[in-house]
């Protein structure tokens, strides 16, 4: 089920009024990925559906007093991240910028002049759907999303999974909008590298 | 000048058209003569194709269930 699916907002959120499961159960589906990742990202793996859950019935609640000056996906992804903050022991977990600043300084591709060290061999097909045949590159996709620092890992969420708008993202993550573009593009870096590899050497 | 590091380090920015017309020139031509940067960005074009493209997450059947049950709750309830 893919937002594609999803009728116009305005017949959207009519329908979500007038007790329409099935487009609800559609809406539910659609939203989920992102909803997930914004929740898993600030509130951690263990708690992210009952975040989801408390997010949708609040939403729900207050779908009547919606006055569409966003739309219903961010006003709903900015309930889950705020639902998300206050679960969150403040102690545990800071919000931490340390990926922003993740530095540059020392990438092995490039020699002290800033050109490039080794030549990146040319991909063998041109074709995104081609390249991702291989079951092992979805793998390796999961893996490595993963393992990026969660505030990266939300932005291309949102982004490039999500389809949002940067200046959404960036009220919902609570970074300005250079912050996020850095974030978004260490984390994009890191899967280009990620296939990279993988056409190289066949090994995630 | 534009060092090839400098250009992949900004390749979203460019890619999102976040420049001014001047530093969207200057990406250009260095893109222009530069086989291995060109390269680069095509190829994170498809990287991010690629991300869209994967299968997307499935809500669990339980979380579901609970919210068709939550929705029917609120909205007979009004």
């Amino acid at each position: 089920m893919s937002e594609k699916d999803l009728p116009e907002e305005e017949a959207l959120i009519e329908g979500l009024l007038n007790n329409d499961q099935l487009l609800f159960n559609k809406v539910v589906k659609a939203y989920y990925p992102s909803m997930y990742s914004v929740a898993y990202a600030i509130a951690g793996q263990a708690i992210a559906d009952e975040v989801v859950q408390e997010a949708w019935v609040s939403g729900i609640r207050a779908l009547p007093k919606f006055e569409g000056r966003s739309k219903l996906k961010s006003w709903l992804i900015r309930i889950v991240a705020n639902e998300a903050k206050t679960r969150l022991r403040k102690e545990s977990r800071s919000v931490s910028l340390e990926a922003v600043n993740e530095t540059w300084a020392t990438d092995p591709r490039f020699d002290n002049r800033g050109h490039w060290n080794e030549s990146n061999t040319e991909w063998n097909s041109d074709s995104p759907e081609e390249l991702l045949s291989a079951n092992e590159l979805k793998d390796c996709f999961k893996k490595h999303t993963e393992l990026l620092p969660d505030n990266q890992k939300q932005v291309l969420n949102l982004r490039d999974v999500g389809g949002m708008e940067m200046d959404e993202i960036c009220n919902i993550v609570g970074v300005s909008s250079s912050n996020a573009r850095v974030l978004l593009h260490r984390a994009r870096d890191k899967m280009q590298q990620m296939v990279a590899h993988f056409q190289r050497t066949g090994k995630c | 000048m534009l060092t090839c590091k400098k250009l992949i380090e900004n390749g979203s920015e460019y890619l999102e058209g976040d420049m001014s017309r001047w530093q969207r020139f200057k990406y250009k031509m260095h893109l222009f003569m530069c086989t291995h940067c060109k390269r680069y960005i095509q190829q994170l074009k498809q990287t991010i194709a690629m991300i869209g493209l994967l299968p997307k997450q499935e809500p669990p059947a339980e979380l579901e269930e609970k919210l068709q049950k939550e929705y029917q709750d609120i909205m007979t309830k009004k």
